[in-house]
């Protein structure tokens, strides 16, 4: 049987811009690519063409010696946000379509479509009448304006539970009502032209349903993880107090509640301490930049700024802390730093909504607290910290991360099923 | 030279206020050619001035005072040579005549210069309330500084404002005369080929008081009269000019000639300046025929540019016809909607755009093919039909080839496939179905039917309020015949083409929809209505300014003389004058509490948010149910991060709003609306919440149950409270003498002490003077109870109905201590009148759970002889009719109370009674007999007949007072004979449907 001819598409090299999502596409490009069965092209948007890449991007990424790899050059300024597609109608897309007659996939599976378009969806289908179409869910950009966060842009960060065109226009007073419709009315119309779409999460394939894609076009699939080795752990006596945090320091993270908490802690007298690993405050609104330097300050008892890290270094990293803390206020989908703290055996003290929630059973895997509230957090942490027993009773329960052998297992399940229905719709 | 100008050389000719604090000043004087600046001066600060040298003996110059109680005092004329004068400067007492008066000295190159530089031509002031202040002012200036004021000393003005080609020969003139000399024996519009019109003859003729005032002050009793004009010409001169020349026993003048505007759309608009204000009805149906030329020639112009993109499909049976007109970005949404919809495959697409959307819409068009795959075309109708949507319809009809032709308007898209079919099915198998249509969905959620507005309700809908005099109507789920249609329309490309058309001779595309429908109607065909085909409505957002008040009062007479008379209230919406658009806008709001998915379970509610306004703060946040308003508060509650947010707004620090309010008197599941309210009266949404509230229970088992007379004013109440009174088991007290509403007070008592911030006083009392208690003043708009939330929902749970407990005990006691007065020992209601009151009367229904309620009626034109008798009986107008000037308009008032009354029998008809006054008077025993059945009381022949004795001789005592007929049975139909012609007509207009609803004829 010849091998399925998948081409990724994904919004940015994890080379050029390291990110959830992009790693864990390139991760499944690479992974197809050990594959016999598979011939992946992996084609990812750039903000610049190949040739202006620094020599360690040219190094993970050579477009001109690499043929499964495709940089594809566009302008984030020639981006219309709002309704998500180039604002020249047709000049990009044809680009993409050229690529698509020239690699001739089976499957066209997009990972995301930010700077590139939800119209490339209908382009792939005009161009490759036969050819399956998969489209991975990664957040609720479709759905919401706001950076897909779905949480209001009002005075709080106020988690939003449904859109509506009315409600979103109070997050936009500058976009009308019906300017929101039109925008839910063309995206749905792109999207609708995917044979399959896959969620990370049982959270996120509902809030789709609520929102309009037919349910029974959605499977739910976790990201697959490459295996890790944890280093051995550390024969340790008494209580675990050490507390982790992994990811970018941005006011969705919920860093700030995290520090807060440790405020709370050290107010208590409690031996927790923290960890702090993460990136890109220095990009974060200023107000929100020194609200994290009042807090490190604060918090220089029992909170250490580690700063950025690289995957490489997780497990070294992992094994200095106990327990990862995942204090997000935003929904998230499914949060890769869930699936690395299991693999390292670290239970997850987490926010209790959306992915986070669905992915750690409390009181089994991990603990949540009531997202949004350090004294809630403070509390768990105390309790954590406080019960030696505990951090064994829930690491216990911790299975290993999902297998990306097994993930593409299925995902090739669900690109054959894809295939063969549309060799019956398609003559 | 300039040095041997002195002061003494130079006159001031006027200084005149031309409002807003523009002043305008002219000097003359031999030498002032060597001007090079001049400054008004105000108290020895200089003005920042405008002057221009006309001529070589004139200088006019332009300033803004701070304000108009600032004097002038001199004027600083400074010479190229470095020398310079000052002018002295006359108090802005002038009149405009005057400084008209100075103009016209001039020659006419001068005065030509002159009025150019006051009307038209000044460069940018620095000041933009200066340039804001110099429009107004030049609007003014532009009607009446025309070039052809007359010499001085002439007795006699002839202007010609604008002349309008309006095509096939016709054309529109509009201007003015003035003759001091008495009447004109002659005014003529004379033709470029020099042929004449007899305006005296032909012209609508109306009064022009603005100018008038102009000319009134030093020029006698000359009468000013415009007028308008459509003359049409055999032949069709595209060049030269036209004049007016006025002839009196004296002498004669003329206009300056005027070129004709050729500019469609201009033309347009320079005729709907007749439409402006209160046009005379001559005046208004000469510039309705105008207009509807100009509408008519931009709607057949030939010669469009057709651009096609992909493969027509052959042989298409369906054209689809967008008229997308100026906006090119609809076209996208419109090919996603269609893309997916394999119905569409086979259809022939055009998008009719403006040249200038074309620009824009046609480089993008190959790409948008080649994303979407459908074939489409983009038709470019002639510059001159504008964005006309009959040019863009007319166009696209004559490119289409398909059998049948669907209409569809830029703003509008199918909410979901099979749309088209249903159109097609509808039409094909209905024969009489010449045009058909859907529905209009819009993006709040409302849905929009032959023209009317309708809330969902299922698969039924009720009128919405802007509609509310209609009767309750039901949305069909099957295809039913339609006054009318809207959005996208079907017809089969014969009715279009050869026995419709579209005319074009509405403005707004709607009302022309409409205006097809009815011509359709006119000549024995039918619209017809697939209610299941949706189509959304994103209007608002491509068209946020309508087509103004001129071009709504246009389409509503033009529509007026098509529309049948009996069904003139059915006319839509868009096309009535509505309210002026919005000055401001929320840049940023939130209603933060409660949640939209919070289910209310106490009886109150706080609604915490923020509402920004650009230019002005929001002076209140008003929350209102169904148009009541529950309760209002200040916004300004500080938001530091709206601040930080909107750092170029400042006030957005304090943007923010907390308002506890009670929710007693709304039904159990409610909805609300929080808006913000501007210091101008406008308002505009914050927002919506829903709710379901607790029922108000109370400990109290009252004696008596209440009986409620729900009624307007005149209505017979009076008697039927006398009749009611003399019932063994009933009580009233003095209903004669007094209209006693204990019930009423108390309930209002209940409501006003279950106020939040009434009730918060208790505990955190704002001491202020007068009766603080009721909280109406408190500052501080909440509490801080965290921790005691017991206590909390003591205060707006039991705490209240304590109170409702108390307030049904003092209504029983009082009702009891009556019945005792009255030695009745079996009574069981006590009686009360009241008028419709949303709020307490659903509260009193919800603490009675056993209440009874009588509406009486009566014939809405009877109440108004009665209502109006009565005044003039006691020699002031009163139950309304002193809120209005005239007699026709009191018939709007008392729509609006019984509408209230309507709106109160709809909701609570159940359980309870219709009685209409007529019967009343005409079988009073039969009527009552029925009453007191309703009521579960002794109701024989012989009860009734003695309550009916009793009730006659207690009139006896006080009815001289509240009569206002003859006798009784006079009173029914009075209005027959009591309302002139015009009263009734007016009767009719504003109460047709509400006297069908009651069982009363509209004729």
């Amino acid at each position: 049987m010849d091998p399925t001819r998948v081409l990724i598409v994904c919004h940015n090299h994890p080379a050029i811009r390291p990110g959830g999502a992009e790693a864990y596409a390139f991760e499944l490009h690479k992974a197809f690519m050990r594959s016999a069965d598979f011939e992946p092209v992996f084609l990812a948007r750039s903000a610049v063409d190949g040739a202006f890449l620094s020599p360690h991007e040219r190094h993970l990424i050579d477009p001109h010696t690499d043929p499964t790899q495709v940089l594809f050059p566009t302008s984030p300024r020639s981006f219309d946000h709002f309704l998500g597609q180039a604002r020249r109608r047709g000049l990009t897309a044809a680009r993409f379509a050229k690529i698509l007659n020239e690699e001739r996939p089976d499957v066209v599976h997009f990972q995301h479509t930010q700077w590139l378009g939800y119209d490339f969806v209908r382009v792939a289908r005009q161009t490759l009448p036969n050819a399956a179409i998969v489209y991975t869910l990664q957040e609720f950009l479709p759905i919401c304006h706001h950076n897909g966060q779905m949480v209001r842009t009002l005075e709080e960060f106020e988690l939003c539970e449904e859109e509506s065109p009315l409600r979103c226009h109070e997050c936009f007073p500058q976009f009308t009502p019906e300017q929101f419709l039109l925008r839910k009315r063309l995206i749905q119309s792109h999207l609708a032209h995917a044979d399959l779409f896959i969620t990370p999460s049982e959270f996120l394939r509902d809030r789709y349903a609520a929102w309009g894609l037919p349910p029974d076009k959605i499977v739910v699939e976790d990201y697959g993880r490459l295996p890790v080795q944890p280093l051995p752990e550390a024969r340790r006596a008494g209580a675990r107090t050490r507390i982790g945090f992994f990811g970018q320091i941005t006011a969705y993270k919920g860093v700030d509640i995290l520090l807060e908490a440790m405020v709370h802690l050290s107010e208590r007298k409690s031996p927790a301490t923290l960890r702090v690993h993460g990136a890109n405050l220095e990009i974060q609104w200023p107000a929100f930049q020194a609200r994290i330097h009042e807090l490190l300050d604060a918090t220089r008892a029992n909170v250490t700024n580690v700063g950025r890290y690289s995957h490489e270094q997780l497990p070294a990293l992992m094994s200095q802390v106990d327990w990862v803390v995942v204090p997000s206020i935003w929904w998230e989908n499914s949060p890769l730093v869930i699936q690395e703290a299991f693999s390292h055996g670290r239970p997850v003290i987490c926010s209790d909504i959306g992915g986070m929630a669905e992915k750690v059973e409390d009181g089994v895997t991990g603990l949540h607290f009531r997202a949004s509230d350090p004294k809630a957090l403070a509390d768990v942490i105390e309790t954590a910290v406080g019960d030696p027993s505990l951090w064994a009773e829930l690491r216990s329960h911790i299975s290993p991360a999902y297998p990306m052998d097994e993930h593409v297992a299925r995902i090739s399940e669900l690109y054959r099923e894809v295939l063969a229905r549309r060799a019956v719709v398609a003559p | 030279m300039s040095s041997l100008v002195s002061a003494a050389d130079v006159a001031t000719l006027a200084a005149v206020d031309l409002g807003d604090s523009v002043v305008a000043a002219a000097f003359s004087g031999a030498g002032l050619e060597g001007c090079s600046n001049v400054t008004l001066k105000s108290d020895g600060r200089e003005l920042e001035t405008r002057w221009r040298l006309v001529g070589d003996s004139l200088v006019l110059a332009t300033a803004r005072r701070v304000g108009p109680a600032e004097r002038l005092g001199e004027t600083l004329i400074t010479f190229a040579d470095g020398t310079a004068l000052t002018a002295p400067l006359a108090d802005v007492d002038s009149e405009p005549a005057d400084l008209l008066r100075a103009l016209l000295e001039l020659p006419p190159d001068s005065r030509r210069a002159a009025l150019h530089f006051l009307a038209w031509g000044a460069p940018r002031h620095s000041d933009a309330a200066f340039d804001a202040a110099m429009a107004s002012a030049r609007t003014v200036l532009r009607d009446h500084l025309q070039l052809s004021l007359g010499k001085r000393g002439e007795r006699r003005s002839a202007v010609l404002n604008s002349v309008v080609a309006c095509g096939g020969g016709a054309f529109y003139l509009r201007g003015w005369i003035r003759d001091e000399a008495g009447k004109p024996t002659s005014v003529k519009a004379v033709t470029p080929h020099g042929g004449t019109v007899d305006l005296l003859g032909e012209a609508a003729w109306e009064d022009r008081p603005v100018v008038a005032a102009y000319f009134g002050d030093g020029h006698g009793s000359a009468e000013v009269r415009g007028f308008c004009c459509l003359v049409h010409l055999p032949a069709d001169p595209t060049r030269g000019e036209w004049l007016i020349e006025l002839h009196d026993a004296e002498g004669a003048t003329e206009s300056v000639p005027l070129e004709p505007t050729h500019d469609l759309e201009a033309a347009r608009e320079s005729i709907l300046q007749s439409l402006v204000g209160s046009p005379t009805p001559a005046v208004a149906e000469m510039a309705v025929a105008a207009i509807e030329r100009v509408q008519t020639a931009a709607a057949r112009p030939r010669g469009e540019r057709i651009h096609g993109f992909g493969k027509r499909p052959t042989n298409a049976a369906v054209s689809l016809v967008v008229a997308a007109g100026s906006d090119p970005s609809v076209v996208e949404h419109h090919l996603a909607a269609y893309g997916s919809d394999p119905e569409l495959r086979a259809v022939e697409l055009a998008f009719v755009v403006t040249s200038t959307a074309a620009e824009t819409l046609l480089p993008d068009a190959p790409g948008l093919h080649e994303i979407y795959g459908i074939p489409f075309c983009v038709i470019v109708p002639p510059e001159e039909s504008a964005a006309s949507f009959a040019a863009a319809a007319n166009a696209g009809i004559r490119a289409s080839g398909g059998r049948v032709v669907v209409l569809a308007p830029g703003d509008m898209i199918p909410a979901a496939s099979g749309w088209l079919g249903r159109l097609i099915e509808t039409h094909d198998a209905h024969p009489e179905a010449a045009i058909v249509g859907g529905t209009v969905v819009r993006a709040d959620g409302t849905v929009a039917s032959a023209g009317v507005s309708f809330a969902r309700e299922g698969n039924s809908a009720v009128a919405l309020p802007n509609d509310a005099g209609s009767p309750r109507r039901t949305l069909f789920p099957a295809p039913h015949p339609v006054d009318a249609v809207s959005g996208y329309v079907l017809a089969s490309a014969a009715t279009l083409a050869a026995v419709v058309g579209l005319s074009g001779s509405c403005i707004d595309d709607r009302a022309e929809l409409f205006a097809v429908c009815l011509r359709l109607t006119a000549s024995g065909k039918q619209c017809w209505c697939a209610p299941a085909a949706e189509f959304y409505d994103f209007r608002a957002h491509t068209t946020p300014v309508g087509i103004g008040e001129a071009g709504e009062r246009y389409d509503a007479l033009v529509l007026g003389r098509l529309v049948p008379e009996t069904s003139k209230r059915a006319l839509p919406a868009k096309v009535k004058p509505g309210p002026a658009p919005s000055k401001f806008t929320l840049l940023s709001k939130h209603l933060r509490e409660p949640s939209e998915t919070e289910a209310v379970g106490g009886h109150g509610m706080t609604v915490v948010g923020h509402a920004l306004a650009a230019g002005r703060p929001v002076d209140a946040v008003v929350v209102r149910y169904d148009g009541v308003e529950l309760a209002r508060t200040s916004c300004d509650a500080t938001t530091p991060r709206v601040a930080d947010a909107h750092p170029e707004v400042e006030h957005a620090g304090r943007s923010g709003f907390v308002l506890p309010f009670s929710l007693l008197g709304l039904p159990e599941q409610f909805e609300i609306q929080i808006e913000a309210e501007m210091e101008s009266g406008e308002v505009l949404p914050i927002g919506t919440r829903r709710g379901t509230r607790t029922t108000l229970q109370t400990d109290y088992d009252p004696h008596l149950r209440p009986l409620f007379v729900t009624t307007l004013g005149r209505t017979g109440s009076s008697w039927l409270m006398l009749l009611l009174a003399q019932h063994p088991e009933l009580v009233a007290y003095l209903p004669f003498r007094l209209e006693p509403r204990v019930a009423s007070y108390w309930l209002a008592v209940t409501r006003a002490l279950a106020e939040p911030r009434s009730y918060l006083q208790a505990i955190d009392p704002e001491l202020w003077a007068g009766p603080w208690w009721l909280g109406n003043n408190r500052m501080r708009r909440n509490v801080a109870m965290k921790g005691e939330r017991h206590i909390a929902d003591w205060l707006g749970g039991r705490n209240i109905e304590a109170i409702a407990s108390f307030a049904q005990r003092q209504i029983d006691s009082f009702y009891t201590e009556v019945e005792n007065s009255k030695g009745k020992t079996t009574a069981r209601f006590f009686v009360e009148k009241r008028f419709p009151d949303a709020i307490n009367d659903r509260l009193a229904r919800e603490i009675y759970g056993n209440a009874k309620e009588i509406f009486l009626v009566r014939d809405l034109r009877d109440v108004a002889c009665s209502s109006l008798s009565f005044g003039a009986k006691r020699g002031a107008a009163s139950f309304g009719r002193e809120l209005v000037e005239s007699d026709e308009e009191y018939f709007d008032v008392l729509r609006s109370y019984a509408l209230a009354l309507r709106n109160a029998w709809r909701e609570r008809q159940e359980g309870s009674l219709l009685l209409r006054y007529e019967d009343l008077i005409e079988s009073p025993e039969s009527e009552m007999a029925r009453v007191f059945t309703y009521l579960g009381i002794e109701a024989g022949d012989v009860a009734t007949s003695e309550v009916i004795a009793a009730a006659k001789l207690a009139e006896r005592e006080g009815q001289e007072g509240h009569r206002t007929a003859a006798s009784p049975a006079a009173s029914v139909g009075r209005w027959r004979h009591d309302l002139s012609d015009d009263l009734k007509r007016a009767a009719r207009d504003a109460l047709a449907d509400l006297l069908d609803e009651f069982g009363y004829p509209s004729t």
